[in-house]
């Protein structure tokens, strides 16, 4: 069964995503931040990881040039409140890791689908 | 394919002799297994066995008969010579005489003997071979080659094919001889052989299975540096090539598929690097035929010719292109030059011509003769000279100065002293009006710097002598003022004291300015911050506002879905109002944003070609089952010749959604509501009609406001913020496009919008310069 990584610095936010992903069977972990998330991955090794646009401490441009120096290479799924135009798009997948992207707020079958889709 | 050289056709031609030595062949192995039958004839053959004999009559009748017919209409002569000193002929073909000239008569009587007509440089050797032959128990034919003197004296090259005949104790009593006439292949061949050997080209044959050279010519030998045929004829052709070709195949695998190319095709031409037996590499290029003079024995002729040569003329050639190039450009890049050259030269003169007839001065050249060279506009102006007339004459005819042609010529003093000159004089010009002139005269000269003429100038003074008048005038009156002033000094130690007393309430003013200066900076730095707390504001809704939206209606779909476990029907109903205000309370934060963005100029559009028939159908899709719950019909239209649009295609989507939201909220149950676009002028015209309350003229304009509702009272009822028209208005006027309500009280509402069917490029740019807020709704 696929990993799932939870990174989201909202506990009830991260929870809830982790719950979801149990549910649908996943084995999971979770991380508050960047630094937090960059500790534990390589323990963890996870295949699918949805990590916030918007937390405090690392960028998410910072964390994802930090995983390059990282044994893991997860797909990464980012949750963000806006609408990306088509440019935005490219650069974001440009960056290396990056799939997908989910906004908030969230809907429960759209998070469902989304990992889905990208764990085969 | 090739056409095929004579010399290969020759020597085809003796394959069919081949053929028919096959046949015969046959023929006698027939008469072989017939052996038993004829071993109690001991100096007979089958050819001429008895016909009489009571056994071996009948057979030997019939396939002697068969065989003379095969033989005498063929171009081989049968012999049977006794193996007796001299070699007897004890039979021979009637064709022989087609061969030799002699008959068979003339042989089987012994009038000529068959050694004799060996050719005698070949005899020795012929009964050699034919001895040594004859003791190898086990053998039964051999073939011999050898020539023959025929009996008018000509040379005739003969194949001999014997077969030895023993009798029952191995004796050697007879051999048959199957001869032919090969003189012509044996030409052919020759003639192969001088052409193969004289060629100056590198001529050289190999044969399958191991493709090892079978023979090469003197070229060959010289060619590869080989010391001689027999060790060129050692190798194959990877020998005499180096490891790689230059495209970096390895030479033995292309070696390959070049041969089994010219072995399919016939033939085969490509260029190939070889190398000689010392490691020189060389460029070549290679005709490779298929050469089959025996049948299904075909081999391979290469004609090598080296190109070293060539390539290194081509070579040459490309670095001559080069440099014929480079030496173009290099005559582009002056003619350039010179061009330019020449458009400055062309400008400067022509700056120099302006320079000189716009100066402030009149300037005049005169040559030596007296001649005007050139004159400038101001000078003709100044003294009222026309130009025409002026130019080549005589400049005393021209100007009739009271100067010219006394001692005060100017011209004649130049000559004199070749020094610049520098006085005023008055001149009265052609309109008999006097000119105070400051004029310089400098001498004209040559590069050799000699003088040829004069350069006058002349700087009109008659203002600035009447300034130094007026001044001198003004001098004067200062003077006698001054005396006046002195009277009045009381008067103006008075005015002094009051002036102080005004400065002194200036000050005042200016210290009270400053402090209210102070106060303004202090509210613009407020304001300033009160923007930054607006950003900060948006920001922090965005984000906080949604995220805890998030985990509300993340928990309530997964326990709707019963992810956490069951739930009854009544605790589902509650979470389905939950989840629906969820969403209501979702929409009016978006709502709200889009707004705020809206009026801070910070919506973001992205702009993607949009089908508008498919937008509108999606846009049905999603509203009909609201439309349903009031039992309203959705009717849309959209003309055919609707072009795609390069717009924001969620926004316009929610433009659409709004109005037609409104438009279900406001008509009454069962009612019909109809979408239409179509293309009007440059733009494409949106339409949503309902037949509801409608909107009274006065209100008409303020429904676009924010927060604007028709009727407070009845909004409360039908919900919302008022705010869905406002954003539609602001996301149309980003568009470039227009929004616009008609209605009637009771009769419906049709609310249109127009988007320009050419893409505005930069929506986000051009919605800075939308004030969204102040513009009125255009009707």
């Amino acid at each position: 069964m696929a990993k799932v990584m939870v990174v989201d610095d909202e506990p009830d936010l991260r929870d809830m995503i982790n719950l979801m992903m149990q549910k649908e069977g996943y084995e999971t972990e979770t991380a508050e931040n960047g630094e937090d998330f960059l500790k534990k991955i390589d323990d963890f090794q996870p295949d699918i990881v949805t990590l916030d646009v918007m937390m405090p401490g690392l960028t998410t441009k910072e964390i994802l040039d930090k995983i390059k120096e990282k044994k893991s290479d997860p797909k990464i799924i980012l949750c963000t409140v806006v609408r990306f135009s088509d440019n935005e798009k490219k650069r974001l997948f440009d960056m290396g890791n990056v799939i997908d992207y989910i906004t908030k707020p969230f809907d429960f079958d759209i998070v469902i689908k989304t990992v889905k889709e990208h764990v085969k | 394919m090739q056409k095929e050289p004579d010399i290969v056709k020759e020597l085809r031609e003796s394959e069919k002799l081949g053929l028919f030595y096959t046949k015969i062949q046959s023929t006698y192995e027939q008469l072989e297994t017939m052996d038993d039958i004829f071993e109690n004839i001991p100096d007979k053959t089958i050819i001429f066995a008895d016909e009489n004999h009571e056994e071996t009559g009948k057979i030997s009748k019939e396939i002697t008969h068969e065989i003379n017919n095969l033989i005498n209409t063929s171009p081989i002569t049968f012999f049977l010579w006794k193996n007796v000193e001299g070699w007897p002929v004890e039979f021979t073909s009637d064709n022989v005489k087609n061969i030799f000239g002699y008959t068979a008569e003339e042989f089987i009587s012994c009038d000529v003997s068959f050694i004799d007509a060996i050719h005698p440089d070949d005899l020795k050797r012929t009964i050699s071979e034919v001895e040594k032959y004859s003791k190898e128990k086990t053998r039964k034919e051999f073939t011999q080659k050898y020539r023959i003197i025929t009996k008018n004296g000509k040379i005739k090259w003969i194949e001999d094919k014997k077969i030895i005949r023993r009798n029952k104790q191995g004796k050697i009593t007879h051999y048959h001889g199957i001869l032919w006439d090969i003189t012509n292949h044996k030409i052919a061949v020759e003639r192969y052989k001088i052409l193969f050997d004289s060629s100056r080209d590198a001529l050289m044959t190999f044969a399958p299975p191991d493709w090892k050279f079978t023979s090469g010519n003197h070229a060959t030998v010289i060619l590869f540096k080989a010391k001689d045929e027999a060790e060129f004829t050692k190798m194959g052709p990877w020998d005499i090539s180096p490891k790689y070709q230059p495209d970096g195949e390895s030479s033995t695998e292309k070696a390959k598929k070049m041969i089994e190319k010219a072995m399919d095709k016939g033939s085969n031409f490509f260029e190939w690097m070889h190398k000689t037996l010392d490691g020189k590499e060389f460029p070549t290029t290679v005709l490779l035929t298929r050469v089959e003079i025996e049948k299904n024995k075909p081999f391979l002729q290469a004609i090598v010719r080296d190109i070293t040569e060539i390539k290194k003329a081509e070579e040459e050639i490309i670095l001559a292109k080069i440099e014929l190039e480079r030496k173009n450009q290099q005559h582009m890049d002056i003619m350039k030059r010179m061009n330019r050259l020449s458009h400055e030269t062309e400008t400067t003169l022509m700056d120099l011509n302006q320079i000189f007839n716009n100066a402030a001065d009149g300037i005049v050249v005169i040559n030596k003769d007296f001649r005007i060279l050139r004159i400038n506009q101001t000078y003709l102006e100044m003294f009222g000279i026309d130009k025409t007339r002026s130019i080549g004459k005589k400049c005393f005819e021209v100007f009739q100065f009271q100067r010219c042609q006394t001692d005060n010529c100017p011209m004649r003093k130049i000559i004199k002293n070749n020094k610049r000159d520098e006085y005023e004089e008055t001149i009265m010009n052609n309109n008999n009006t006097d000119i105070s002139c400051f004029v310089t005269s400098l001498p004209y000269l040559n590069s050799n710097n000699e003088v040829i003429g004069i350069v006058e100038n002349f700087r009109d003074i008659t203002e600035l002598k009447k300034i130094e008048s007026e001044l001198r005038e003004y001098s004067e009156q200062l003077v006698s003022m001054n005396k006046e002033l002195v009277s009045t000094q009381d008067e103006r130690e008075d005015y002094v004291a009051q002036l102080e007393e005004r400065t002194a309430q200036l000050q005042k003013i200016n210290t009270e300015l400053s402090k209210s200066e102070k106060k303004i900076k202090q509210q613009n730095n407020k304001l300033k911050k009160l923007d930054q707390l607006k950003s900060a504001f948006l920001n922090i809704t965005s984000h906080e506002l949604r995220t805890p939206m998030s985990s509300i209606k993340g928990y309530v779909q997964m326990i709707l879905k019963e992810t956490l476990g069951e739930i009854t029907d009544e605790q589902k109903k509650s979470l389905e109002i939950v989840l629906r205000n969820t969403n209501r309370l979702d929409n009016l934060i978006q709502d709200i944003l889009d707004i705020s963005r809206l009026e801070s100029g910070t919506m973001k559009f992205i702009t993607e070609i949009t089908n508008i028939n498919k937008m509108i159908s999606d846009v049905v899709e999603t509203m009909k089952s609201s439309a349903e719950l009031k039992e309203i019909t959705i009717h849309s239209e959209v003309l055919d010749n609707v072009q795609d649009l390069s717009i924001d295609q969620d926004r316009v989507k929610q433009v659409l959604i709004n109005l037609m939201n409104n438009a279900i909220k406001f008509s009454s149950e069962g009612t019909v509501i109809n979408v239409r676009a179509k293309t009007e002028n440059e733009n494409i015209l949106f339409e949503v009609q309902d037949f509801g309350r409608g909107i009274p003229k006065n209100q008409q304009k303020m429904v676009f406001d924010t927060f604007y509702q028709v009727d407070s009272g009845v909004d409360r009822k039908f919900g919302g913020a008022g705010l869905g028209l406002a954003i539609s208005r602001g996301i149309v006027l980003a568009h470039g496009g227009k929004i616009w309500v008609e209605s009637k009280v009771n009769k419906g509402s049709t609310f249109k919008f127009t988007l320009p069917i050419k893409s505005v490029e930069d929506l986000e740019e051009r919605f800075k310069d939308v004030d969204v807020f102040r513009l009125q709704a255009i009707s």
